[in-house]
């Protein structure tokens, strides 16, 4: 148990849940705030719909590890370890986000839920897709850059697209799409599988460590 | 200048840069109007890439603060030079190749533009703020960058926080002058629009105002307990220019551009005269035979057009005596040609005459609709059936109805049982 | 020379290291008995990379790695070998929030340890070190020194058959740089310690045998004594090791480009 308490800690587990928890209230707080971003297109990016960006780079910056060289030499064998890490927390961010939405009156016209489009469903989806692409992100760029990816991705698509019809897929409108758009539910899915195992499994972890002047370096 | 290379290129700042080259050349591709090449649209593009690319200057700046920051500060505050210059320069070698990401899509832009001979020509200082508006994105990162130490949050939160600047702006603010004092912003250049200098030189000057500021108030900069005095005057100017060019945005409400035409035009001139803006000339065969069908309908009565200029829509459509205004804005599909036929349709026919009403008298709407030669059923509803004989009506036969029904049709008491 | 022998605690066969089109080692074959080995070397010539490639079987190319008389070529094995291994990075790393016993006791249950003995043998490597007054203070808060011996304890922490230790005196004062020896000392005798230094007094108080490597070859494997015959004392060199260790070098050294 102490073993568990002390790879929880080295990941920031609290500082996580703060963060998750920060972020549903943040969706309280915002409720239906769209802006608009292009303005050749006429619909508004709400802006519950992008705060799991939150979550997803607390995530994936707090998959890397602290003590490196350590765990590089470590008997226990860490993936499942790592993989139960980012799951663990992309449910947690993403029953928060969900169960938020529950809380979140409907404006008048649409079905209790399906606030704007956007209802539970939507946004653990949004989770799930905007954690995976942050754990993708910090696997090509290092983890203190990793939180490229998922911004291009909740941003660029709605300069790029005038309209989310134009992206027939939703791929790139994800976060924008719908609880019932099925493709882009099954894109998130896959997105979070591939940068969760790139997360667990980075290879970069036997790699010879970088020489750098100083002992005894801290890594926050 | 080669300490400044050489930080450049040990940072990812130049990395950074193409890729806000890349985001600038992409938005401004998509911005183009469907069939047409017009600068205006390579700006109004742009213009929209500021939000991520000033986002990821903000992030890479703040990276890059952090990291140097974390690893130099002992070092700087007991050398020789004075802090605030040797954070000043690594602030521009983090800051130039952003710039130079920015710099580099404008050439290839202007590569391409020439190559496919793109209408117009770019608003400079409508270009030279945005430059000014990324080098403070990249000030903002580069502050906040500084102000902690080496944490994993404060690349994301120098990111987030130009976001988050931006929504704030766009959402919270209800002048609109004070909005456009953010250095990202949504705004449409086009080719009938002049662009309002003044804001632009007052964006300039505000934005690069506040640059300095931020870099030399950024932590770091000051070794503490000598004199401030270079930092003082610095911060005093600059503090003064940002002001001043913030009070002109303001007094200017923000407003970028103002309606305008250029009166550039090509014409036609075969049965009546059409005449288009030179970057939108593409359009003049399909527009032309258009209105010649239009024309061939409506023959003899006052919605027959003898000399059409193409305008702006709204405020500044100002045609020339004698003419009547048509407008065009994008060439992607016919549906395209068949709305510009319909708005001056609607513009010049019994439309204006009906008031509000016009939506309540079908039978107007169905002869605009056939005059437009517009299909709004395409869906595949079916056709109501006096549209439909309308619409096979031939021109000869289309124009001795219209000719005898136009004085009904232009008071708006024109029914159904009128149709044939 | 030590090759190939079969009593070795760690042994690399025929160990070739690329960096590009830089060839750092070829062909080189080393093994490490119980004791005190020191790798001495100039800056740059590969001693880091050795220790690595020595703790990394698997991206070792097509050398072979032997621990303990068996050779590390599968799962099994690597994972005899990691928990028969320790190691200090030059540049070792820890997570900010640990106190130093909670630092040993992660690196405890990364080497496998359960349960209650997580705690124990942290507290028994803690105490080894001389920590045991700090064990509750955090990391980030200690001295150089004391993250030194954490740094220390770790590496130690899983009673460990071999422990590489790169650079582990550099930045300590006289009296830690002697408390490091002794303790060094005091567990090298059913252990292989391999050090990697460019300080000869290191190697003088306390290797058994002195490896010195430049330009990726082996260039000197012996009793630091016999390394200290191969030099004369002259003005500016501090001993006879180092003057040995100069003149070995200096001798294999390539025609230019070195001071």
């Amino acid at each position: 148990m102490i073993g568990i308490r002390l790879f929880a800690r080295t990941r920031r587990w609290l500082a996580n849940v703060v963060i998750a928890l920060a972020t549903g209230i943040l969706m309280l707080a915002c409720g239906p705030l769209g802006y608009g971003v292009n303005p050749r297109g006429g619909y508004l990016v709400e802006l519950t719909a992008q705060l799991p960006l939150l979550p997803a780079i607390a995530i994936a910056a707090s998959s890397a590890a602290s003590a490196r060289v350590q765990e590089r030499l470590a008997v226990r064998n860490l993936v499942a370890w790592r993989l139960a890490h980012v799951a663990v927390l992309s449910v947690i961010a993403a029953v928060i986000a969900g169960g938020t939405t529950l809380l979140l009156p409907a404006p008048a016209g649409l079905p209790p839920h399906s606030y704007a489009g956007l209802g539970s469903l939507a946004l653990m989806r949004n989770v799930f897709a905007l954690t995976g692409a942050a754990l993708g992100g910090s696997f090509v760029f290092g983890p203190r850059l990793g939180w490229i990816v998922p911004m291009g991705w909740a941003i660029l698509p709605f300069l790029a697209f005038t309209e989310l019809t134009d992206d027939a897929p939703g791929l790139a409108t994800l976060v924008l799409q719908p609880d019932d758009a099925f493709a882009p539910m099954i894109f998130a899915l896959l997105v979070w599988g591939i940068g969760a195992t790139v997360a667990a499994t980075d290879p970069r972890g036997a790699r010879p460590q970088k020489v750098s002047p100083g002992h005894g370096q801290g890594v926050l | 200048m080669r300490a400044l290379t050489l930080l450049a290129r040990r940072s990812v700042a130049p990395i950074a840069g193409l890729a806000i080259a890349g985001i600038d050349v992409w938005l401004a591709s998509l911005a183009m109007t469907p069939g047409m090449r017009l600068w205006a649209d390579v700006v109004t593009g742009l213009t929209s890439a500021a939000l991520p690319t000033g986002t990821l200057a903000a992030g890479i700046a703040a990276f890059e603060a952090n990291r140097w920051s974390n690893a130099n500060r002992d070092r700087t505050m007991v050398g020789v030079r004075e802090p605030v210059l040797v954070r000043a320069q690594h602030a521009a070698a983090v800051a130039l190749p952003v710039l130079a990401g920015y710099l580099l899509a404008l050439g290839i832009l202007g590569v391409i533009a020439a190559l496919t001979g793109t209408y117009g020509s770019p608003a400079v200082l409508w270009l030279a703020s945005l430059g000014a508006g990324l080098l403070l994105a990249t000030a903002v990162g580069y502050w906040a960058g500084s102000a902690f130490g080496a944490h994993w949050f404060v690349a994301p939160v120098g990111a987030l926080t130009f976001v988050v600047g931006y929504v704030a702006a766009t959402v919270g603010l209800p002048v609109f002058g004070m909005r456009a004092l953010f250095p990202a912003g949504a705004a449409m250049d086009s080719v009938f629009t002049r662009t309002v200098d003044l804001t632009f030189l007052g964006k300039s000057a505000c934005w690069l105002g506040l640059t300095v500021i931020l870099v030399v108030t950024s932590r770091g900069s000051r070794r503490p307990g000598t004199a401030r005095r270079v930092p003082t005057i610095v911060v005093l100017v600059a503090g003064l220019t940002a002001v001043t060019g913030g009070v002109v945005v303001i007094a200017e409400n923000g407003q970028v551009t103002a309606a305008y035409n250029s009166r550039d035009f090509v014409c036609e001139n075969d049965g009546f005269t059409l005449c288009l803006n030179r970057g939108y000339a593409v359009a003049m065969q399909p527009l032309h035979a258009a209105f010649a069908a239009l024309n061939s309908r409506v023959d003899g009565t006052p919605l027959a057009a003898a000399r059409l200029e193409q305008n702006v829509e709204g405020i500044g459509d100002l045609p020339a005596r004698g003419a009547r205004s048509v407008y065009v804005e994008r060439l992607s599909s016919p549906s395209d040609i068949e709305f510009a036929v319909e708005r001056y349709v609607k513009k010049y026919g019994a439309a204006p005459h009906c008031g509000v009403e016009s939506i309540g008298v079908p039978a107007v709407d169905y002869v605009d609709t056939w005059l437009s030669g517009a299909d709004y059923f395409s869906d595949g509803s079916p056709e109501p059936a006096r549209l439909s004989a309308l619409k096979r009506l031939s021109a000869s036969e289309g124009n001795a109805w219209f000719r005898a029904h136009a004085s009904a049709y232009f008071s708006c008491s024109l029914t159904l049982a009128d149709l044939p | 020379m030590h090759e190939g022998r079969t009593g070795a605690v760690i042994e690399a066969r025929n160990l070739t290291i690329r960096r590009g089109s830089r060839v750092i080692y070829d062909d080189v074959s080393i093994a490490f008995d119980s004791g005190v080995t020191a790798i001495l070397g100039p800056n740059g010539a590969g001693k880091t990379t050795l220790l690595e490639a020595l703790l990394t079987p698997p991206r070792a190319g097509n050398a072979t790695i032997r621990f303990v008389g068996a050779r590390v070529d599968d799962s099994d094995s690597f994972r005899a070998f990691l928990a028969g291994v320790g190691y200090m990075p030059q540049d070792w790393t820890y997570f900010s929030g640990f106190t130093a016993r909670e630092s040993v006791e992660y690196a405890a249950w990364l080497k496998g340890a359960r349960g209650s003995s997580v705690r124990s043998v942290a507290s028994a490597a803690l105490d080894s070190v001389d920590l045991t007054a700090f064990a509750h203070v955090k990391v980030r808060r200690l001295s150089g020194g004391l993250k030194q011996r954490v740094g220390l304890a770790e590496a130690f922490v899983n009673d460990p058959r071999a422990v590489l230790l790169d650079e582990p005196t550099v930045g300590l004062d006289p009296a830690q740089r002697a408390s490091y020896r002794r303790f060094l000392r005091g567990h090298a005798t059913d252990r292989a310690v391999v050090i990697s230094t460019h300080l000869t007094d290191d190697v003088e108080a306390i290797a058994d045998r002195v490896v010195v490597i430049a330009a990726g070859r082996i260039i000197f494997d012996g009793a630091p004594a016999e390394l200290a015959a191969h030099g004369t004392r002259t003005e500016g060199t501090a001993s006879a090791l180092e003057a040995g260790y100069l003149s070995v070098v200096g001798a294999n050294a390539p025609a230019q480009g070195r001071l």
